[in-house]
């Protein structure tokens, strides 16, 4: 077996795995709750980029900046509209996983209503492919990794040296001290989802032009991020980019010995072994 | 009275309600042509436009509306839509207007699939049930049995055939216009041999790698394949089974199909969109194989997503389709799908057309839409209807529709069009070998 094909595809997979899981990733060690929107907006970042290409006719450069913006702002919106009223109130945690599950919904049927059931696809902005060994690599996947690349280090630049970067990291570790701090936690909150629903945005636009776009596309995705950030650590972003690369592999890797059928499922075996022997995720 | 003329009125008289007689129980075939008015006119009891003196009549419509298939239970909803319409222009249905209840069964969750069966018979009060697909394992077959509920499918028809062929008796209100499936599990081994035998196309080797998924429909088929692909000596490189569902990474399963590339490569996991992007990443680095896909070719969205890509796909039917340009009946059909919704239907938008129309027409038989058994009745002894895939009547047994005046066919794509290959005389192009062969 050429288990350059397991890497490359794996590394494509992983990549793809990392833009879906950050933003989960983020809004949980932050705002502390597993965000239900998350899948919905990916979907609304394929979607909002269909749109401007092929409705208003834009360039995929263009439709690509303006879908970030848009993602970004809806995901202010959804904090202004479920997060806030709910974070800090009793039951909180509850009530903002069901409050943005309600919203995921939304979206799901509004976007369905919208553009209906029929599958759409997004144009690759890259044709091409090129081996290496026994591996087919597209110049579309090569993107996928770079982009994927340049996200993760402006997250690391982010976090690490930006004054909000350093407010997010504060309220993660201990938001009633940062508010002690003078540190502004509704705008924190604000750009926490903001930057997560911008991460989604571009991973919805990768996945609609490497797969199909359905109003519900997203549900896949935000269940295989789940299994990412709970094997990397729920509150550690570098603990979810190396999970979903070690995710990505071993599933191809998996896949070259075993029957697919059982990848899955092996998957989640390995998820359980985890929690049972560190809850808290690998590198958390 | 002159002795000739009154033996002529009794003979007129005696003709007149032998013919009465027969209008009311004679079993017409409807053609084409009654599409127009839905049924044979014979049966027409409707009122004028605008008049409905009993009301509303619910039907309900069920099917994955949401989901990776939305775009099936779209197709759906858009046929009957069609046939509710066609009624209630000519004044509705023994004095109803028909109104349409939608559920969607989506992922196919059997809880779901209770739910929304049991809402539809219990709250909504439908009269009868109309869907393409709606679940994997037909367990709705026993909520409507228990309604006595009339209930119309087109799909899985091994599943019909266990469940209502073991006992007829105990379904009598439920049908399934798709005929036996068994050729898709027989046809095409005999055609690979029989196309290579006449010149028609290369055999590289006798190894065809088979691709299934995780639901009945599929396995069923992939199984039978293999048996008899195994039965005339070919040997299957590869048996391998996806979960059920949205599934995209091929690329692993790629590299084991071309570090032993077969004659043939067969996909029966039936999503449109699995199988389309199967076939882009295959064609990233092509093998010297033909490409069988099952039921997925023959949706819109395949050849619309795929563009160029699908040229050289193969796929079949059971029976006669809307594509085969010889069969006038399907296309008269299809060219009432498109011309009403804007859009080439797939096989599901002209067949629940059928399935409403039928209905119908038993129901004008009847009198009484509420009498869900004799309607069933009617449906099962009077049926004689044009469908997409020929003239459809019922099994006793099985409730399957046992189409007569129609053939498996296979179809291959070619620059976006679809062509009958096979059988003749009914093609309108000639099997060949895929163009991803002439980059090998």
């Amino acid at each position: 077996m050429n288990i350059e094909v397991a890497l490359f595809s794996g590394l494509t997979l992983g990549a793809l795995y990392c833009l879906m899981a950050m933003g989960l990733t983020l809004v949980n060690s932050t705002i502390k709750f597993f965000n239900f929107t998350h899948g919905a907006i990916l979907m609304t970042g394929a979607y909002f980029t269909w749109y401007l290409l092929e409705e208003m006719g834009l360039n995929y450069f263009a439709s690509f900046i303006v879908t970030l913006l848009l993602t970004f702002i809806l995901g202010v919106v959804v904090q202004r509209v479920i997060v806030q009223p709910l974070v800090n109130k009793e039951a909180s945690g509850l009530m903002l996983i069901l409050g943005t599950f309600v919203i995921g919904n939304l979206l799901e049927n509004s976007f369905l209503l919208i553009f209906g059931g029929r599958l759409k696809r997004l144009p690759t902005p890259l044709e091409g492919h090129f081996s290496i060994g026994a591996a087919t690599i597209t110049y579309h996947s090569l993107l996928i990794l770079v982009t994927t690349s340049v996200v993760m280090g402006g997250m690391a630049y982010f976090l690490l040296r930006t004054r909000m970067g350093m407010a997010m990291r504060c309220v993660a570790q201990n938001e009633q001290a940062a508010k002690l701090m003078g540190i502004p936690v509704k705008t924190v909150y604000r750009y926490v989802l903001g930057i997560s629903s911008l991460l989604a945005g571009v991973a919805g636009i990768f996945l609609g032009s490497i797969y199909f776009m359905t109003p519900s596309m997203g549900g896949g995705p935000l269940s295989k991020a789940f299994t990412v950030c709970v094997l990397g650590g729920l509150n550690s972003i570098l603990g979810t980019v190396i999970g979903a690369f070690l995710v990505g592999i071993l599933e191809s890797t998996l896949t070259l010995f075993f029957p697919m059928y059982y990848v899955t499922p092996a998957l989640f075996l390995l998820m359980m072994f985890i929690l049972l022997v560190r809850p808290e995720g690998i590198f958390a | 009275m002159d002795s000739k003329i009154i033996v002529l009125l009794i003979a007129a008289i005696v003709v007149s309600a032998g013919a009465g007689y027969f209008a009311g129980t004679m079993v017409v075939p409807s053609g084409v042509d009654d599409y127009q008015t839905g049924y044979d006119e014979g049966y027409a009891q409707g009122f004028a436009d605008g008049e409905f003196p009993n009301g509303v009549l619910k039907i309900g419509v069920t099917g994955p509306m949401t989901g990776t298939l939305a775009s099936e239970g779209d197709e759906f909803l858009k046929g009957v839509t069609m046939a509710v319409e066609e009624i209630n222009a000519r004044g509705g249905l023994c004095g109803y207007e028909l109104e349409i209840v939608s559920g969607d069964t989506e992922d196919f969750e059997p809880g779901k699939i209770t739910t929304i069966y049991e809402k539809l018979i219990t709250q909504d009060n439908v009269d009868a049930i109309f869907t393409g697909y709606a679940s994997q394992t037909q367990n709705e077959f026993e909520i409507c049995k228990r309604y006595n509920m009339i209930y119309f499918i087109s799909a899985d028809a091994m599943s019909t055939e266990e469940i209502i062929g073991a006992a007829p008796e105990e379904y009598p209100t439920i049908f399934n216009t798709v005929t036996s499936y068994i050729s898709y599990q027989t046809e095409l081994p005999k055609r690979m041999e029989q196309w290579y035998s006449v010149g028609k196309i290369d055999l590289p080797n006798r190894k065809v790698a088979i691709i299934t998924s995780d639901n009945y429909y599929s396995s069923w088929i992939s199984e039978g394949l293999r048996d008899n692909f195994e039965g005339i000596g070919w040997e299957i490189t590869m048996y391998e089974m996806v979960p059920f569902g949205t599934f995209t990474e091929w690329g692993p399963m790629l590299e084991k199909i071309r570090s032993d590339p077969p004659a043939l490569i067969v996909n029966t996991d039936y999503i449109a969109s699995n199988e389309a992007t199967f076939m882009e990443q295959f064609l990233q680095n092509p093998t010297q194989s033909h490409m069988f896909i099952q039921y997925g070719p023959s949706t819109p969205e395949f050849i619309n997503l795929l563009g160029d890509s699908s040229t050289g796909v193969i796929y079949n039917s059971p029976s006669l389709g809307i594509y085969v340009e010889s069969y006038k009946q399907g296309v008269a059909l299809r060219e009432k799908f498109s011309d009403r919704w804007g859009f080439d239907p797939g096989s599901y938008g002209p067949t629940l057309y059928v399935q409403v129309m039928i209905w119908a027409q038993a129901v004008e038989m009847v009198g009484d839409p509420k009498d869900h058994l004799a309607v069933g009745k009617a449906i099962l002894d009077n049926t004689a209807f044009w469908g997409g895939g020929g003239l459809i009547t019922f099994d006793p047994v099985t409730h399957l529709s046992d189409i007569r005046y129609s053939t498996p066919t296979f179809y291959q794509i070619w620059d976006g069009n679809r062509y009958v290959v096979d059988p003749e005389p009914y093609n309108n192009g000639e099997i060949q070998n895929p163009p991803w062969w002439s980059e090998g």
